[in-house]
């Protein structure tokens, strides 16, 4: 794991990430990969507070639970 | 199974100009519009066999050929890993539909070519229907679709399918498709290094001599490399793909050390790459500032936040129950008292004829009194189902899922979950066709076994009555306590069924929130009916045959006075009976009374009420007199809550799950468990003296 590579779930809300690395089995993998979620796109947070996180990937907003999201690594933009 | 094996004669014979047409697209891309829209009320509603999704299909007439079409689930994805993709991706590899109409989003263009890009290296022949293209003006987005087409080498038709706008032109370019010669073949570009992998596999596969489907070796390939062997051998008979997995091994290492990632990971991304390449060709976008809200998520500011969300949504549950019973009983009302005047006009007509009491009987009570009790739900049903599909069709019950989620980690469940057990307060019928949009199979059944728990509105009627004769000033507490008994009870019944019988890792919550979108009138009523009508036809057999199955027994041994302790349903009572004694209600009258509510609970008021021998305004006075107390009426009233879901349920579950094993699995312990807790109950209460 790279030094700028973080969890979303440390994001706060309106902050900008580019994924890098999804540390899950291949199940989760898969799913995330079908929405969207790979190496080098950009997604942004869109809430982080209590429960699911929700992010906005592309055209496409997305319900993520706090332990899937866990998994999901990315180096935050600052815009 | 007898949808499938006539779907198999129909492809093998091609019936002259029979088309077959699949539709495949993500889920919220509007497929389902589409096809409602092209095959209107002319659509059948199956089961895949051996599976639980719901398997549409239908016919239309065009320019003078019939074109099938089959509305294969939504998905993401032709991979492994659901049922859903599972059962698209069978279908498109096996049935070898004809043309595949390809629904988009184009608002999403991006995420749902991930599809279209699978079904193209398929080499399926592909028409593109980019939907919701009104859309596209709101987000300030304009694509064209001519330049798409060339890009992907395949007709795109923009279409706005809740106005039924542009079918008519999908329609064409799928009979001109279907015409066509020439299959031009689509690759999509990997890099360099995966590239090199695929040629050098796809060259060892067409090594051997010529097996089927050799002309996809490149498909195969690439599906090598992700290590979907399983699905490989399913599509060839003559070629061991076994014997390439150590070469398909060496090449993942290779790749792996190269690139230093997982192969699978690294094909979705380039797939990623390869499809923001073209449609940043075919896209065009207005500058608009990043900090622009859309409406959607103004609304969603305040459905979703943390202090709000739960008492908005409470309200909105609130008010959608209120809607669904205060509209629903007039109409009840008036079904009843057509089925009063239709009594009262036939009896009179048999009379005349001259038929034997016997026959009078079985018209009045057996056939028009079983009509009856079926149709007597009709109004609250059609209603909860319009409720249903507005709530779907508007993103809110997504939202709703959203809300609800930290609640349901207590059962081991997580959002989605929820929607069922609310639908459930009402009626577990479309409750349980709910559980639909469950992926993991193990959530799914969890959810099904315990929703019978969710106390519905039928059973209401039995609270009512006893709580108001017995408890007077109290009954709103003591009918409410049932209502949480029932919530209780399923949040533990949903842990030991976590624990003991599914073991392994929760699923994880990952779920699309789709824009707030305004649904069309025509599009809920397409969507009410085809629900309304099937839970009309099952529900109507099983609770018609089941109530003239209870009148022969009534009307039996020949000459026994109806209903009375003498016949074979009194006897079978009385046989009953005994059972109940330590739950405090072993009289035979409570046992039939518990019968009948099985094929619907509404039904157990009457049922006493002709047992006991007066009319229903009397019945709480009666009952006192017939030796029920307070607390044997708790008991009685846990019973009816916990015990045997309505026979309309049975079906569904039956339906649902395709497994009597689970479908008898729940019967028996609802019944158990009623009488267990309704015999603690009585038995603590009377040892407290409470009697």
């Amino acid at each position: 794991m790279e030094q700028n590579e973080i969890s979303i779930v440390f994001l706060k809300p309106g902050s900008y990430a580019m994924v890098k690395d999804i540390k899950a089995g291949i199940g989760l993998r898969r799913r995330l990969e079908e929405l969207g979620l790979v190496r080098n796109q950009i997604l942004k947070i869109i809430k982080n507070d209590c429960g699911p996180l929700i992010i906005m990937l592309g055209e496409s907003r997305l319900v993520i639970g706090r332990g899937a999201a866990f998994k999901i690594f990315v180096e935050e933009i600052k815009k | 199974m007898e949808s499938m094996v006539a779907v198999k004669k129909e492809t093998k014979k091609t019936k002259g100009n029979e088309i077959t047409v699949a539709l495949v697209g993500n889920p919220n891309s509007g497929k389902t519009t589409v096809f409602n829209n092209l095959t209107g009320a002319h659509q059948s509603v199956g089961n895949w066999p051996g599976v639980t999704v719901e398997k549409k299909e239908g016919k239309i007439n065009i320019n003078g050929e019939v074109l099938r079409i089959i509305d294969l689930p939504g998905t993401y994805n032709l991979g492994n890993y659901s049922e859903d993709e599972r059962i698209a991706r069978d279908f498109i590899l096996f049935e070898k539909p004809e043309i595949i109409i390809n629904i988009v989003d184009a608002t999403n263009l991006e995420r749902n070519l991930y599809l279209t890009f699978q079904l193209l290296e398929m080499g399926a022949r592909v028409v593109l229907a980019l939907n919701m293209s009104d859309e596209l003006k709101i987000k300030q987005m304009n694509i064209d679709s001519e330049k798409l087409a060339l890009l992907i080498g395949k007709p795109v038709v923009p279409t706005v399918a809740i106005h039924g706008e542009g079918l008519n032109e999908l329609l064409q370019e799928v009979l001109r498709e279907s015409k066509k010669k020439d299959l031009r073949s689509f690759a999509v570009d990997y890099g360099k290094e995966i590239e090199n992998e695929i040629i050098n596999l796809d060259h060892h596969l067409l090594l051997n001599p010529s097996w089927e489907n050799s002309d996809k070796s490149r498909w195969f390939a690439i599906k090598l490399l992700e290590g979907e062997m399983n699905t490989l051998q399913k599509l060839v008979k003559n070629l061991n793909i076994e014997r390439f997995i150590p070469i398909r091994d060496t090449a993942v290492k290779r790749l792996e050390n190269l690139l230093g990632e997982e192969v699978e990971s690294l094909i979705a991304e380039r797939r990623y790459d390869f499809i923001q390449k073209i449609v940043a060709q075919a896209i065009t976008r207005k500058e608009t500032s990043e900090a622009q809200l859309s409406l959607s998520d103004k609304i969603d500011r305040i459905v979703t936040n943390r202090y709000i969300g739960i008492p908005l949504f409470l309200f909105a549950m609130w008010a959608l129950f209120q809607f669904t019973f205060k509209v629903g009983d007039p109409f009840i009302g008036y079904i009843e008292g057509f089925f009063e005047w239709l009594t009262g006009v036939i009896e009179p007509w048999l009379v005349g004829l001259g038929a034997s009491e016997l026959l009078r009987s079985f018209v009045l009570d057996g056939v028009i009194g079983g009509l009856g009790s079926v149709l007597v739900f009709i109004p609250n049903i059609f209603l909860l189902f319009l409720a249903i599909s507005l709530l779907e069709d508007s993103g809110y019950m997504a939202r709703a899922a959203y809300i609800m989620d930290r609640f349901m980690h207590t059962l081991g469940l997580h959002g989605k979950s929820f929607i069922p057990f609310l639908i459930g307060f009402g009626c577990n019928v479309p409750a349980i066709m709910a559980t639909r949009t469950l992926e993991n199979r193990r959530d799914r059944l969890i959810t099904i076994l315990i929703n019978p728990l969710m106390s519905c509105s039928a059973r209401l009627p039995v609270y009512i009555l006893f709580a108001g004769a017995f408890f007077g000033a109290h009954q709103g507490l003591v009918i409410f306590s049932l209502y949480l008994m029932g919530i209780v009870l399923a949040i533990l019944m949903g842990i030991v069924f976590k624990k003991f019988l599914f073991k392994g890792e929760s699923s994880h919550f990952v779920m699309e929130l789709p824009p707030y979108r305004l649904p069309t009138l025509k599009n809920t009523w397409i969507h009410i009916w085809g629900r309304l009508s099937s839970f009309i036809r099952r529900a109507g057999t099983i609770i018609f045959a089941v109530v003239i199955l209870i009148w022969v027994l009534s009307n039996l041994p020949a000459g026994v006075e109806f209903a009375s302790q003498e016949s074979f349903l009194g006897r079978i009572g009385s046989a009953l009976a005994p059972i109940f004694k330590p739950a405090g209600f072993g009289t035979w009258q409570a046992a039939v009374a518990l019968l009948f509510g099985v094929l619907a609970k509404e039904v157990v008021v009457g049922t006493l009420a002709v047992l006991y021998g007066i009319a229903e305004l009397g019945l709480s006075e009666s009952l006192i007199v017939h030796s029920w107390t307070p607390l044997s009426a708790y008991a009685f009233m846990v019973m009816t809550l916990i015990y045997v879901p309505c026979v309309a349920t049975i079906g569904t579950i039956k339906r649902e799950t395709n497994s009597w094993g689970w479908t008898l699995f729940v019967v028996a312990y609802t019944l158990i468990l009623g009488w267990l807790v309704a015999v603690l109950i009585f038995q603590i209460g009377k040892y407290y003296g409470l009697g």
